[in-house]
């Protein structure tokens, strides 16, 4: 469903550079939004209805956030009323974390560090993987080929897949956690 | 310990939440190993977005789009005369039988109609000329609707139109718009047009702001005449008047212009945060600020990282119309040739690859001997080479050679000790690769029009070095680099002559003061009066003028 909204708070003249300014930063920070999302639902169909809610919410307060603040603060705040909203309108169907865990991570993500030298991290780490690693991180993160299709193409058992890339999904995981460390340091 | 290891049972079940295979009592599993515990809280949520991250297809398919429909489309007609009297009005209802539940929607919808007119008469009453629909009149010749347009006797409404003869109109705002016959064209309102194409002039009278836009600029002016013309190829504007040319596509990929401080070296124009090893030190700016020194070792770099590419043709650095690597230098470059190899000094300004072999991208100063992938061949010695890998044509370097003649500098000249601005360009459409020193072109070369690039991919770009060579010094840097610019489009000779110009001045390039905030998303080049300036079809920079 497509949905069609104009921003209340700017003249014609400024639409081009809001929209453009917002379209920006909204797409930094979309992969980390939806990830919030998805950690407190735990469904992939409500995280998708509740992240197009957030992104029209997102643009239609636009014009309250302040151009130099934290876009990524701002955002957060707006992501948890979303998902709070979701959860009192569909409290019967709604399975998962508990209201109490969720204002604790709420709390948590407003300290959360700039993320954006840890995808450079990864790609160092992606590129020290071995032949057999980076062709199956290729075909399920990149092609995304399910668990099922990999284990077909490879005679392997599904089972055996999904260890793998649990495995991998580990194994980047701390390498980027190590690189990190070391900058830090 | 690693935060894996010491939380795999969050992990664990994090795992089965990302497959989608989550059970209600590992959910309460979860809830009781994360309540009151910040540390795995942070482990919880860092690690969802680590899958979040590396799903290519995880985010739903969302795009944000920008419509631009025609302003003032909203009109306040009179209303039609009411039904005829043998119609049998709604509220007119005979029935003895009505009931006390139709009565009251009836009493509801009168109430409406009165208000609905109660806020027409308002809007009239305290609106009465913002909202007249009129663009303009015609003074001679005719128009041609397009598209939702409207012309009552010489009244000519907001719409889409087409002339074959030369058409004049007075604008509202009393300026005059002339249209050369062939035109097509829509008129947003009195200040604003869009020319699709064939030619505009326009001769202010209100001094008021108008705006031409075409595919690739929008131009505004307020004083004098300004004429615009728009054909397949090219955009042209000219006139008296002072104008602003607004480009589409002007703004890098990335841009570090090193005014920045911290261990961190930020991207203004993208999100490509770069990290610098202890052999690249910031120093003065040759502009602005800041820069980096590199003091020629294995640890002179600044890692950019792979703008979030993971396979070829993907990521930041991945380009499409064309590419431009653009950076003020002060080199410090030995020059020396080789000795028992073909390969001698090099020194990277810029270098993408690392893994990605012959789809690597790379401005450096460079002495080398019998080189296969030199194009065109010769005999080089000193040189600034541009390579990049073009597809039906393998990777190949152009070589501006540092020789003193045909008003190239010699190296000698290069380490005179100021500022040198150095641009790497290759634009796809017209298959012109390109280096500039100091706002001038210095080597060019022709490709078969519309040849590719292949770039992107999972390899790193270093400012510096090169990515592949972190165990040694053969290609590092040595001397200061400042304001590093990455663009997927080739700047215009005029562009790069003009951003010399702009950092003679000690503004940046874009003819602003240099400083450690986020380029801006819209920027202007002025047109000079009496001045022709030609716009590029794609990216509406302007390209040349006379």
């Amino acid at each position: 469903m497509s949905q069609c909204v104009p921003s209340p708070h700017h003249s014609r003249e400024s639409l081009n550079t809001t929209a453009d300014t917002f379209a920006d930063l909204f797409d930094l920070e979309k992969r980390r939004l939806y990830a919030y999302i998805y950690a407190f639902v735990l469904d992939k169909a409500a995280a998708d209805d509740i992240f197009q809610e957030t992104s029209i919410i997102l643009w239609k307060e636009f014009g309250t956030f302040e151009q130099g603040t934290n876009f990524r603060k701002w955002s957060n705040a707006i992501v948890f009323n979303c998902v709070r909203t979701y959860r009192r309108q569909q409290k019967k169907h709604v399975s998962g974390l508990s209201d109490e865990l969720l204002e604790q991570l709420s709390v948590v993500t407003s300290h959360q560090d700039n993320t954006d030298q840890k995808w450079s991290m990864l790609q160092h780490c992606v590129s020290q993987l071995s032949t057999t690693a980076h062709q199956l991180y290729y075909g399920f993160y990149i092609d995304n080929l399910s668990a099922q299709a990999i284990a077909k193409k490879t005679g392997r058992s599904i089972f055996g897949i999904r260890k793998s890339i649990h495995l991998l999904r580990r194994k980047l995981f701390d390498c980027v956690d190590r690189q990190k460390v070391e900058h830090e340091t | 310990m690693n935060r894996s290891e010491r939380f795999n049972e969050v992990r664990a079940i994090a795992d089965d939440i990302c497959a989608g295979t989550v059970t209600q009592a590992q959910l309460q599993e979860l809830e009781g190993l994360l309540s009151n515990d910040e540390q795995a809280q942070r482990f919880y949520l860092d690690y969802i977005e680590f899958y979040i991250h590396l799903k290519s297809n995880a985010l739903p398919k969302l795009e944000i789009v920008r419509r631009k429909t025609v302003v003032d489309e909203l009109i306040v007609r009179p209303t039609h005369a009411p039904n005829s009297p043998h119609e049998r009005q709604p509220y007119e209802a005979t029935s003895e039988n009505r009931t006390a539940s139709t009565k009251r929607k009836l009493y509801l919808a009168g109430g409406f109609t009165v208000l609905c007119m109660l806020v027409v008469y308002l809007i009239i009453q305290v609106k009465p000329l913002l909202e007249e629909p009129f663009v303009g009149t015609i003074v001679s010749g005719d128009l041609l609707i397009d598209e939702k347009g409207n012309v009552q006797n010489t009244l000519v409404f907001s719409g889409m139109y087409k002339t074959e003869r030369p058409v004049e109109l007075e604008l509202r705002s009393g300026d005059s718009l002339i249209l050369s016959a062939y035109s097509h064209f829509k008129l947003f309102n009195a200040t604003e047009i869009e020319l699709k194409s064939g030619e505009i002039s326009i001769i202010s009278h209100s001094e008021k702001t108008v705006t031409i836009s075409t595919i690739a600029s929008d131009i505004q002016m307020h004083s004098g005449k300004l004429t615009v013309n728009v054909n397949s190829d090219t955009t042209s504007v000219s006139g008296d008047a002072n104008a602003k040319i607004f480009p589409k596509i002007w703004r890098p990929k990335h841009f570090w212009n090193f005014d920045d401080v911290g261990d961190r070296v930020m991207d203004f124009a993208g999100r490509a945060v770069g990290v610098a090893s202890n052999g690249a030190q910031r120093t003065h700016g040759l502009v602005g600020k800041g820069a980096f020194y590199f003091d020629n070792t294995k640890h002179a770099r600044i890692n950019v990282g792979s703008g979030g590419g993971s396979a070829p043709a993907t990521g930041s650095f991945s380009v499409i119309n064309g590419v431009t690597i653009e950076a003020l230098i002060k080199p410090l470059y030995s020059g020396e040739g080789p000795t028992t190899t073909r390969y001698g000094e090099i020194d990277e300004i810029f270098r993408k690859d690392q893994s990605d072999k012959d789809h690597r991208m790379l401005l450096s100063f460079q002495n080398d001997r019998n080189k296969s992938i030199v194009v065109p061949a010769g005999d080089y010695t000193e040189s600034l080479s541009f390579g990049l890998y073009i597809l039906g044509q393998g990777y190949h370097e152009l070589k501006l050679p540092l020789d003193g003649r045909d008003g190239r500098p010699t190296l000698q000249q290069l380490k005179d000790g100021n500022l040198h601005h150095v641009v790497a360009t290759y634009d796809v459409k017209s298959g012109v690769k390109a280096i500039y020193i100091d706002g001038k072109v210095g080597a060019l070369y022709q490709y078969p029009p519309g040849s590719k690039v292949l770039s992107g991919g999972a390899g790193l770009a270093n400012i510096g070095n090169s990515p592949n060579a972190q165990g040694h010094a053969a290609e590092a840097y040595a001397g200061t680099i400042d304001e590093v610019a990455f663009y997927d489009f080739a700047l215009t000779p005029f562009i790069v002559a003009l951003h010399f110009k702009n950092v003679l001045k000690g503004l940046n390039y874009y003819g602003k003061q240099p400083s450690a905030e986020a380029l801006p998303y819209k920027n202007y080049i002025d047109h000079t009066p009496d001045k022709t300036l030609l716009l590029d079809s794609i990216t509406g920079l302007p390209k040349d003028d006379f």
